[in-house]
């Protein structure tokens, strides 16, 4: 699975979270939080995302991403 | 038994705003005009093919199946997308508790001429929220854990606030800007009306100036609707012909309660709250009482329905013989009916006056919200100078109650009373009365009522 689908993934959760994105550019420079999302909404983008691609990802590495972009290649390292 | 009346109107309390989410209707208008031709919203699902006892045949029903948020603003707040767009922030993924008390919760603070957030007014601390009812969201629950059973991976972290009563006023603030006070006010089926009550004491007290009182629309699970089935309190059995005859209070064939869904909000404040902003009063609230039977169970007690009727009336300062109008607990309850009439007799005597009617045939019984769609429909009947109808009232169990039939009788109501009554033996009742003054000024009428 490239960057770009696992990307694809985040993105697409993310906007069932937070409705108001669809439309808008969400680049992999951007973090959640500054696309308007709580920690409350984060957790639930990070917990379908994962369900989605078939991973389990420890909350030490996510607490890493800082970024759309880091959390997808965190994604990648556990993807098969 | 009533003690020493504290008289509320030491300190009087009056509505200023309200909005309703109904099958009936969505707006006080729309309300007013179905309650007063005896509109149902009750139906029955189609049932399941093939044969099946009718204890296994679905149950009638008036809920808010159609309710769709993004569609629910589009209707409400057109010209206002920037509230569209925090309603759906905030609530959008919500239960539907949650959801529906944000919906009337904007509504009633706008029909109350409130600002709400971002307004800095808002914020003043001076103003509370009361979130009416508990165990609210139990589909979303029993739905979440059969999923979670299935899935764990899939469960959203947000269910640790989405399970919560508490969301709801939450939502509320958050959309309202409101910083005062806030928590919920369970009573079962007497919520509603229990939390109105607090409010009218928060704001006598002078703890707030004003409270937005909101009954988010309570929801079941399966479970809960078969538990209350199995107890005999729900209409199944007779009528499946014609849904909406099925919750037949008072009447001789009557044969249990039909489950509705309503979310309603009010705004109550100090009348000179109210006056130094220019707020017009649609009702007051002069009294209240609030008994228990001392018994834990689903059976009802007259004696306590009694008590608590008359301790509203002493609270008021009002006679038996000034009420004009009473709006029934009235179920269709099979016990629970016969009971009411006896205390209503009991407290107004056999002269058929006041007038009586429920207006659960018409919403179905809305369970923890009841008290409060009840409380709004008290205050549009008695703006209105009229009583709804009874419609499915054929043979009165009590000929002497004046129990409201088949069409809407115009009369003066000047004073009126609601009842609510729960399992677990809470009974709970409260005085409204139209404001001094005579009848209300027609623009009023015209922009806010009818």
């Amino acid at each position: 699975m490239t960057h770009d689908e696992i990307f694809a993934v985040i993105r697409r959760n993310l906007i069932e979270v937070v409705p108001e994105l669809a439309g808008s550019p969400i680049t992999p420079e951007q973090s959640m939080r500054d696309l308007g999302a709580n920690s409350i909404d984060r957790l639930d983008v990070v917990i379908a995302a994962q369900d989605d691609l078939g991973i389990k990802v420890p909350a030490s590495e996510l607490a890493k991403a800082d970024s759309l972009g880091a959390l997808s290649r965190i994604f990648s390292e556990y993807v098969s | 038994m009533t003690g020493p009346a504290a008289h509320v109107d030491r300190h009087p309390v009056v509505v200023t705003g309200a909005a309703v989410l109904s099958p009936l209707a969505e707006d006080l208008p729309a309300l007013a005009a179905a309650l007063l031709a005896g509109r149902s919203a009750v139906t029955l699902p189609p049932s399941p093919a093939g044969p099946a006892d009718v204890d296994e045949q679905p149950l009638p029903a008036a809920l808010l199946t159609e309710f769709h948020l993004d569609r629910w603003a589009q209707r409400h707040l057109p010209d206002d997308p920037g509230t569209a767009t925090r309603l759906r922030r905030v609530v959008g993924r919500a239960a539907l508790p949650a959801r529906t008390a944000g919906c009337v919760a904007l509504l009633a603070a706008r029909d109350a001429g409130l600002p709400v957030a971002p307004d800095p007014d808002a914020r003043s601390g001076r103003v509370g929220v009361l979130v009416a009812g508990s165990n609210l969201a139990l589909a979303h629950q029993a739905a979440t854990v059969l999923d979670h059973r299935d899935m764990p991976s899939r469960l959203r972290a947000s269910y640790a606030l989405t399970h919560l009563d508490v969301d709801a006023v939450a939502a509320v603030s958050e959309l309202t800007g409101i910083t005062g006070e806030g928590w919920v006010v369970g009573g079962a089926s007497a919520s509603g009306t229990i939390a109105l009550i607090q409010a009218v004491r928060m704001v006598a007290a002078d703890w707030v100036d004003r409270v937005l009182v909101v009954a988010p629309a309570a929801e079941l699970s399966p479970a809960e609707e078969e538990a209350f089935r199995r107890t005999g309190a729900m209409a199944y059995q007779r009528f499946r012909d014609t849904p909406e005859r099925m919750c037949r209070p008072f009447d001789r064939d009557r044969d249990g309660f039909v489950r509705g869904q309503a979310a309603a909000a009010v705004v109550v404040e100090r009348p000179d709250a109210a006056a130094a902003r220019g707020a017009v009063a649609l009702a007051e609230v002069v009294g209240y009482g609030q008994r228990l039977d001392a018994r834990r169970g689903t059976e009802p007690d007259a004696h306590g329905q009694e008590a608590a009727m008359r301790a509203a009336l002493a609270c008021a300062g009002v006679a038996p013989d000034d009420v004009d109008y009473v709006n029934a607990h009235a179920t269709g309850s099979v016990l629970g009916d016969l009971t009411e009439a006896t205390a209503l007799r009991r407290v107004f005597g056999d002269r058929g006056v006041p007038l009586v009617n429920s207006t659960k045939p018409l919403t179905g019984h809305c369970l923890s919200a009841a008290g409060l769609v009840e409380a709004i429909a008290v205050i549009l009947q008695m703006r209105a100078g009229a009583c709804h109808p009874n419609p499915n009232l054929d043979h009165p169990v009590e000929p002497v109650l004046g129990l409201v039939g088949a069409t809407a009788v115009h009369r003066s109501l000047r004073t009126a009373l609601s009842n609510s009554f729960a399992f677990g033996g809470v009974n709970a009742s409260v005085v409204l009365r139209l404001p001094d003054g005579g009848p209300p000024p027609s623009r009023v009428r015209q922009r806010r009522v009818l």
